[in-house]
């Protein structure tokens, strides 16, 4: 009877705490509209030099303006446009293949960075935690060091140049064929699509792992020495329910990192794709800025940011799961 | 009180023996290939719903003493002793061990490191239950709530789902003594449980404990470096300098008739405080652990000083009733006037 009140105290808690979060990621998501419908204002050219060429006459402009609607005043504009994002409408495509949806443009390469992030992050998270709480079990063995040594040798190397590097030993000094394949749709072809996911998650993940795995170590080393750590044991608790918190506790701390690792093997993700070849996200912003994709470039800056407010949102979220002190 | 521990109960009226002694306590750190001795050769002897306290300065290695009888010293410290004797019974430091969470239980120092953040106090309460007794998950609800009552914490039965941040020092530690009287000991250390704490919850906490005490009928080892907290709540003391003990006796005698340097500088600097004169202290400092002097530990910072001091490291003699280890007692005892 207590436990199931208990238990639902924390629920409730957990709920006010969640619902708190979303309300205060509303005005950076709205920010960030602002940001990304302003971006065809403030940067040269725009969409009508784009569309009447460098030939185009005063009147073709014109035309193209009122047919973009880029003479109403602003805010009807920004309005129109806001409108078109909630209900799943980006804007048409005008340049790249002119008429198509963005919405269906974006569909296959926002994929394919997301399984590019997870992976990478995966192997962060996995690799990081593992080093990390190895060298914390024995701290200052020959495996601290060689922890040590590794982590700070992978976080100090950028992504995008161990990508170049596994493309080279794989791709050009193997010949492995997968090294280059680039295409990750799990739709179509899965096996296929994992082997392009390896070289590129390895980059990705191997760059982060160091970071996690320092932070790690150290955490983990700190809360042996906790008071209620030692009290615990003192206490005579099974070995196995003191370990359980001493990760629990050791945890909270590398969740905040992993939100903040995450993001960055995201924005890695860009890079990473434009060596490996892989049609994501990263590949359609350089395409997009090169070619004035002006729509299309609005809707992959929305979609960055909403993505980092996300992984900050779920961050928060674990974070209140875990530690009480945060939920009140 | 409860079943859980009923084997260990029975021998608690009978008094013919003490309930815990320990002979020639010793302990030590190691720091690379050097050993640093924290506690040389403590002995002690607590009878059943006896308080005993272990008294010194910040160094002194009272906590290391305490911390060994549970075997929570750090990584890098080791703990021996001669003889460890439970109820009249010579066990070995295997089953000694085996007494703690048990029939001995331990205090922290700091109330508001020594709960889990994460977990709720009724949990962390019902947890130690859970391990130590044999009670039912139904029963080891109402001992909880029972728990919390028993050390004072107003509104018990919704607090038992609070977390530690949701509770001020004092009712910190009140969880924290919650917890070491759960699985219901014989035996309670505890290390300097009012540290950080207001002077009024510290009073608070003491009247507490000595209730506790006498209703329980529990023993308490009281690590503490405030001779006014010895004075009102414990029956016995020992004096502990650099790791060694300069003297004991039950606190009446000390207190009335201190007879070694560094108890009696103790007693002035306490004394100085209450007549709210200017601060008597004894001068210098206690050594580290690396830098013990050779002969007596206290020579360097001691008025009776002499040369033989410098080599000659004193035994712990008997005294009416007290021990004293300085070869000067004598001269020292008739320059000191009773207080």
């Amino acid at each position: 009877m207590v436990d199931r009140t208990s238990a639902l105290n924390k629920i409730m808690s957990l709920l006010k705490y969640i619902g708190r979060r979303i309300v205060s990621a509303i005005p950076t998501l709205i920010l960030i509209t602002f940001l990304s419908f302003g971006l065809l204002y403030i940067t040269p050219g725009g969409p009508v030099e784009a569309l009447a060429g460098i030939f185009g006459t005063q009147e073709q402009k014109e035309r193209i303006r009122q047919e973009l609607g880029l003479n109403d005043p602003l805010h009807v504009q920004y309005l129109r446009w806001v409108g078109g994002v909630l209900s799943g409408d980006f804007g048409e495509m005008i340049v790249m293949a002119p008429g198509t949806p963005i919405a269906e443009m974006l569909r296959k390469p926002l994929l394919a960075t997301f399984w590019l992030t997870i992976a990478g992050a995966l192997i962060a998270l996995t690799l990081g935690l593992a080093i990390g709480a190895l060298s914390a079990i024995k701290p200052n063995s020959w495996l601290d060091s060689l922890s040590r040594v590794i982590s700070i040798a992978t976080y100090s190397v950028p992504d995008f140049w161990l990508a170049i590097i596994l493309l080279f030993v794989f791709g050009v000094i193997f010949r492995y064929r997968w090294a280059i394949s680039g295409q990750i749709d799990f739709s179509r072809n899965i096996v296929f699509s994992l082997q392009s996911l390896i070289l590129p998650a390895i980059a990705l993940g191997l760059a982060k792992a160091g970071i996690v795995a320092r932070i790690t170590r150290g955490e983990l080393f700190d809360v042996q020495n906790k008071s209620f750590i030692q009290f615990e044991r003192i206490m005579g608790l099974p070995r196995w329910v003191v370990i359980k918190d001493m990760l629990h506790n050791g945890i909270l701390p590398i969740v905040t990192v992993l939100g903040y690792t995450i993001g960055l093997i995201f924005r890695g993700t860009f890079l990473v794709e434009v060596v490996f070849g892989v049609p994501g996200i990263g590949l359609f912003l350089v395409r997009a800025a090169k070619t004035q994709e002006y729509a299309l470039l609005q809707t992959l800056v929305l979609c960055i940011g909403s993505v980092f407010i996300l992984i900050n949102l779920l961050t928060d979220i674990l974070y209140g799961v875990l530690d009480p002190r945060v939920r009140s | 009180m409860n079943a859980g521990t009923a084997p260990d109960r029975g021998a608690r009226d009978n008094n013919t023996h003490p309930l815990l002694q320990i002979e020639n306590l010793r302990v030590h750190y190691s720091a690379g290939r050097q050993k640093l001795n924290a506690v040389r050769n403590l002995s002690l002897s607590i009878d059943a719903g006896q308080t005993v306290a272990i008294v010194g300065e910040s160094g002194s290695g009272k906590s290391s003493a305490a911390m060994a009888l549970v075997n929570g010293l750090a990584g890098n410290g080791e703990w021996d002793a001669d003889r460890i004797v439970f109820k009249g019974k010579d066990i070995s430091r295997q089953e000694l061990m085996r007494l703690r969470g048990r029939a001995i239980t331990y205090m922290m120092q700091d109330p508001s490191g020594a709960l889990n953040p994460v977990l709720t106090v009724g949990d962390q309460i019902k947890r130690v239950l859970k391990y130590h007794t044999s009670l039912s998950k139904a029963e080891r609800e109402i001992r909880a709530l029972e728990l919390m009552e028993r050390v004072e914490i107003p509104d018990a039965a919704s607090r038992l789902q609070a977390y530690p941040h949701e509770f001020s020092g004092g009712m910190q530690q009140r969880i924290v003594l919650a917890m070491a009287l759960a699985p219901d000991p014989v035996l309670l250390i505890a290390d300097e449980p009012t540290t950080g704490l207001d002077v009024t919850v510290e009073a608070q906490i003491f009247t507490l404990l000595a209730r506790l005490k006498r209703e329980l009928n529990m023993s308490i080892v009281l690590v503490a470096h405030d001779l006014g907290v010895v004075a009102t709540s414990a029956d016995e003391a020992v004096v502990l300098y650099a790791g060694k003990v300069v003297e004991l006796g039950s606190v009446d005698a000390l207190f009335r008739r201190p007879r070694h340097p560094y108890t009696i500088g103790l007693l002035q600097c306490a004394h100085d405080l209450h007549r709210d004169n200017i601060l008597n202290p004894i001068p210098g400092r206690i050594p580290g652990l690396e830098e013990r002097p050779t002969g007596c530990v206290f020579h360097p910072r001691c008025a009776w000083k002499t040369e033989e001091c410098e080599s000659i490291d004193p035994e712990l003699a008997p005294l009416d009733g007290q021990r004293v280890a300085c070869i000067h007692h004598q001269d020292v005892s008739a320059a000191t006037p009773n207080s």
